[in-house]
């Protein structure tokens, strides 16, 4: 009986030894911390940071063919579109193209919706302001920011690949 | 004016005492400081993520912060609670470690007070701090803070024997209760390889003690709120959190001085090696702390009598026997 009593006392400092060991091997792996503003995680190329309008550089406009598939499809009516039509051949012509950042859900119904690819995400997710009227887009906007993401140079010095999984 | 005798005189002692205890007290002062960021940055690590890094460089400014921004919280005190008992709790915890330095031999002639009966003094003062834990708690007016205060003073108290029986073999060893002499007669071997289960059970009856993990009840956040400091807010809070850390500081110095040889060593001045030794045991407590999960309040107990006490009475006894023997 007495034995036991030793066999499960040296057991049981061997496990507290053990347990302390994993914890100071933790001590000296590398953190998994990203210092967010210094250092910056790659994200994948379609996250959904933000709607953009794609261009079309040369003449700076937008491909949207105003089927208003992305205004009637959003689930809470984030955006809207502002269009006339031309007199000459019947089409509809885009004037004005509104998108709520602030309302936004954010869950793509719109990108899948459009079939003229003109609706896309960029990983750009730093788009927060202090004045709650520049959180509402137009269209000068989102093809402003999908230009700026191709561009940003900065951002892609600043991405760090940090894997550690 | 005989500028000689006036330097030798009874004033000018006084003078330089309390000289010396204000320094002492704001070395104190710095090194909770320090401990406060020692533990948020090896509670990180020990999480495979970087503690505070933002507040000055590599976050070492992070207390500072801290401190201010307790100093400006407003101070609450609750209507119905024991308006004496409640204010004098802080205060009285606090104060203790802070006189029990004093008694600490940090180098071979640096000590504030060589008293013959330093242990004494030392372990006595650590009971204040159970007391004043019990007056925070009976004064908050408040249930959980009240249990979190009461069953602190039970786990004090018991682990307070374990703590004495442990303590005594140094004693036995060196043949007197005051630290200087504990760690003069040390100059051989240090107590840790003579008395290895007594270096054990004072550490462990000193977290305990201390009130941390795993030994936390009282204070335990997701058990009881925050124990018996619930109702403090602001500056109150942060004299329970400073005693905290400088308690832990005594109690490593303690531990330092009756078995890892105090200021004892061979090459680096004493004082340095004092150092070292006392923050080693601080990382260790701290590790002990990130490592391992609470003791519930009858584990807790049953672990304080029926194993440490004794323990305890076991390793004087094998002292005193060896020690006839030898």
């Amino acid at each position: 009986m007495l034995l036991l009593r030793i066999r499960s006392l040296a057991l049981s400092a061997y496990l507290l030894g053990d347990g302390m060991a994993v914890t100071l091997r933790y001590m000296f792996t590398k953190p998994v911390t990203l210092q967010y503003p210094h250092e910056m995680k790659r994200l994948p190329e379609r996250t959904r940071g933000t709607l953009v309008l794609y261009a079309d550089i040369e003449r700076m406009k937008c491909k949207c063919t105003v089927c208003l598939v992305c205004e009637v499809v959003c689930p809470n009516n984030s955006i809207h579109i502002d269009f006339e039509r031309d007199t000459v051949n019947k089409k509809k012509v885009l004037t004005k193209y509104y998108w709520d950042a602030d309302k936004c859900i954010y869950c793509g119904l719109c990108v899948e919706g459009c079939g003229f690819d003109s609706l896309g995400w960029v990983p750009e997710f730093e788009i927060s302001t202090t004045d709650r009227r520049k959180l509402v887009w137009d269209e000068k906007d989102m093809m402003q920011a999908w230009l700026t993401s191709i561009g940003r140079k900065d951002i892609d010095a600043k991405r760090v690949d940090n894997k550690w999984y | 004016m005989d500028i000689a005798a006036l330097l030798a005189s009874e004033w000018a002692q006084l003078a330089l005492y309390a000289v010396a205890g204000f320094v002492l007290l704001n070395v104190m002062l710095g090194i909770v400081t320090f401990l406060v960021l020692m533990e948020r940055k090896v509670s990180g690590w020990m999480q495979v993520r970087l503690g505070p890094m933002e507040i000055g460089p590599w976050g070492i400014l992070v207390t500072v912060a801290d401190a201010i921004k307790l100093m400006t919280k407003q101070d609450v005190v609750p209507r119905h609670v024991d308006r004496f008992v409640f204010r004098l709790a802080p205060a009285l915890i606090a104060l203790p470690p802070l006189i029990a330095v004093s008694l600490v031999p940090f180098g071979k002639n640096l000590i504030f007070a060589d008293t013959s009966v330093a242990l004494l003094l030392v372990l006595a003062l650590t009971s204040l701090t159970s007391m004043a834990i019990l007056m925070a708690g009976w004064g908050s007016n408040n249930k959980y803070s009240l249990l979190g205060g009461v069953r602190s003073a039970a786990q004090d108290l018991s682990y307070e024997v374990a703590l004495i029986f442990a303590a005594l073999g140094p004693v036995m060893l060196a043949g007197s209760l005051s630290l200087q002499d504990i760690v003069k007669a040390q100059g051989g071997v240090w107590f840790v390889f003579l008395q290895p289960l007594g270096f054990i059970l004072f550490l462990i009856a000193g977290i305990a003690e201390l009130n941390r993990t795993p030994f936390d009840i009282p204070e335990a956040e997701s058990e009881i709120v925050a124990g018996y400091h619930t109702e403090y807010s602001g500056m109150r809070f942060a004299l329970f959190f400073m005693a905290e850390y400088a308690n832990m500081f005594l109690v490593s110095c303690i531990v330092a001085t009756l078995f890892l040889g105090g200021w004892q060593g061979p090459v680096l001045p004493g004082v340095l090696w004092f150092v070292l030794k006392v923050f080693a045991v601080i990382f260790v407590i701290m590790w002990v702390r990130w490592t391992f999960p609470r003791f519930r309040v009858d584990q807790l107990m049953t672990f304080g009598w029926k194993v440490l006490v004794p323990l305890g009475l076991l390793n004087i006894l094998l002292t005193g026997g060896v020690m006839l023997l030898v």
